[in-house]
């Protein structure tokens, strides 16, 4: 199936690829979570036609306001007691690169200038009243949470060409994945500048019932609750009637 | 196998959601609880977040209070004027409690309010019935204090709206039953249980209703209550996740069987031992996430 996907991948980008340096091609711009998901891997092809460039793929989820917050102890208990929010956050972030993490680790300057890798993401605190360094913790502290759960990266992929022209890439995409539209940007590269540029969208969100379930109770929240309530009625209504213990 | 919750936007382990809910159904069948006081905290233990653990848990109650409810009703054991009076209280109580509920999570500490109210509520119940029923099991004696409720002390007595409850053969201010409702309704939709361990100490103690009627009607109005709360959870929060409260009646059901079955050959003192041993280890279990320190200080909460 999957090399079903990659040849008629191959088609549609191989015949005017000529003209174009960068080419860039989702196996499925959408990613269908149903009941029993448990996670799903999200494949992209593309055509590089510039030799000796390099070439990063950033995937980046929706933006989200997110609280992090720090315990502390008061009467021996641990409670929150600092919090900071941060806005316009990536609820994903990943890339891939035919860059050696040596050479990344040479060109902070490109990395910062075309906002690569988790520390050069350009959410901002809330309230910017707050102290610097109060700020940088809190933002480390958000990267690495997010990278526990799987939603940022450790470490930068490894983007390899299968042939001189054509890549592919994959990104692991975990259960708890947040839905939304996400964004998926490939860069061709040399000597630090940006030569072509290609985006696409990935469109992450629930199908089927589950989808119906989750609208249903988004947009007729009343409606839902009532339909919640009278389900848990007949249910202990049955579970007295069927099941008596008498 | 996982199972993708549709609100809650999240994968969870469905064996463990299906243990969690025959356990809860269990001891519902054993004791006669609601089962709450297990759900909600390990829910919240498996990282369901607590506005959908709570609000789920509004949807849970009423299935179990149902099925409990019809058959004191068979029996004509529910007081329906005492129950519809803290009905109004609990109504109220669930509002507040609502509100209660978005300001906690505004200010990041619905989790501490959580904890610190199982601890105080469970740990103080385990305690009392562990005392109490160790005591039965070595006396076998059963020790009853006729003592005077709440209600008949003198600045109670002296309350306005005071009213005939012929069935419970009582005559006190409506105020009373409201504001014992007011406290159920709270914390079913704050804290997701029924409340059960309350109410019926408080039915008895504090309104001095025959302890015959109790439980019929403390169940009554859990029904109405915890129907109003989820809708309310529902509109408010857009936390309650049908397919978790399914899986959980499902595992429920089960449990319940088992439970009756086993409950001919439990009885008395040591299953109620039992049952304090348990409601004492989730407090525990609250406890250390209380007072041990955390393996992150930093939590992380999406807001929109």
């Amino acid at each position: 199936m999957r090399w079903v996907v990659f040849l008629l991948v191959l088609l549609v980008i191989a015949a005017p690829a000529r003209a174009r340096d960068l080419q860039l091609e989702l196996s499925d711009d959408r990613v269908d979570i149903t009941t029993g998901f448990n996670g799903t891997k999200v494949v992209l092809f593309g055509t590089a036609n510039v030799p000796d460039a390099d070439l990063v793929i950033v995937l980046k989820g929706p933006e989200r306001t997110m609280a992090v917050r720090e315990k502390g102890r008061v009467l021996g208990m641990w409670m929150n007691r600092e919090t900071v929010e941060f806005r316009r956050v990536p609820s994903y972030y990943d890339f891939a690169t035919t860059l050696s993490e040596s050479a990344l680790a040479r060109n902070p300057e490109f990395l910062a200038d075309n906002k690569i890798g988790v520390d050069y993401l350009d959410f901002y605190p809330e309230d910017d009243s707050e102290e610097p360094e109060t700020l940088s913790r809190f933002r480390d502290a958000l990267i690495r949470s997010m990278q526990e759960k799987g939603f940022y990266l450790i470490k930068a992929h490894n983007l390899r060409f299968i042939d001189e022209n054509l890549f592919k890439a994959n990104f692991d995409l975990p259960p708890g994945v947040p839905t939304g539209i996400y964004q998926v940007e490939a860069m061709l590269v040399k000597d630090k500048e940006v030569l072509a540029k290609e985006t696409k969208t990935l469109q992450v969100g629930q199908v089927g019932f589950n989808a119906r379930v989750y609208l249903f109770a988004a947009n007729h929240s009343f409606f839902y609750g009532v339909f919640a309530v009278v389900m848990a009625l007949v249910s202990g209504w049955s579970a007295f009637t069927f099941l008596r213990r008498d | 196998m996982q199972i993708y919750l549709p609100i809650a936007e999240m994968s969870v382990p469905a064996e463990s959601l299906a243990i969690l809910g025959v356990a809860v159904g269990f001891l519902s069948g054993v004791f006669g609880v609601g089962g709450g006081f297990l759900a909600t905290p390990f829910l919240l233990f498996m990282g369901i977040p607590p506005a959908i653990a709570v609000g789920t848990q509004a949807n849970q109650l009423i299935a179990t209070s149902v099925t409990g409810v019809l058959g004191h009703m068979r029996r004509g054991n529910v007081d329906m004027h005492i129950g519809s009076m803290m009905l109004i209280g609990g109504m109220v109580g669930s509002v507040i409690g609502i509100f209660l509920f978005q300001l906690l999570e505004h200010f990041g500490h619905i989790d501490l309010f959580i904890s610190v109210s199982y601890v105080l509520l469970l740990g103080s119940i385990g305690v009392m019935m562990l005392i109490e029923s160790v005591a039965a099991f070595l006396n076998r004696a059963k020790v009853t204090e006729d003592v005077q409720s709440l209600a008949m002390k003198p600045f109670f007595r002296d309350l306005p709206y005071k009213t005939r409850f012929i069935k419970s053969r009582l005559y006190i201010s409506a105020l009373m039953p409201i504001g014992v409702g007011l406290l159920g309704g709270l914390m079913i939709s704050v804290l997701g249980i029924g409340g059960g361990f309350i109410m019926v100490p408080a039915m008895i103690y504090i309104l001095g209703m025959p302890s015959l009627l109790v439980p019929g009607t403390s169940l009554f109005q859990i029904v109405f209550i915890s129907a109003f709360s989820c809708i309310l959870h529902a509109v408010a929060n857009g936390t309650v996740d049908i397919i978790l409260a399914l899986v959980m009646t499902a595992g429920g059901v089960v449990g319940a069987q088992v439970g009756v079955r086993a409950a001919r050959r439990i009885k008395g003192a040591p299953a109620r031992i039992a049952l304090a041993l348990i409601i004492i280890g989730v407090c525990f279990r609250m406890m250390g996430q209380l007072f041990l320190q955390p393996s992150d200080v930093f939590t992380l909460d999406v807001m929109s």
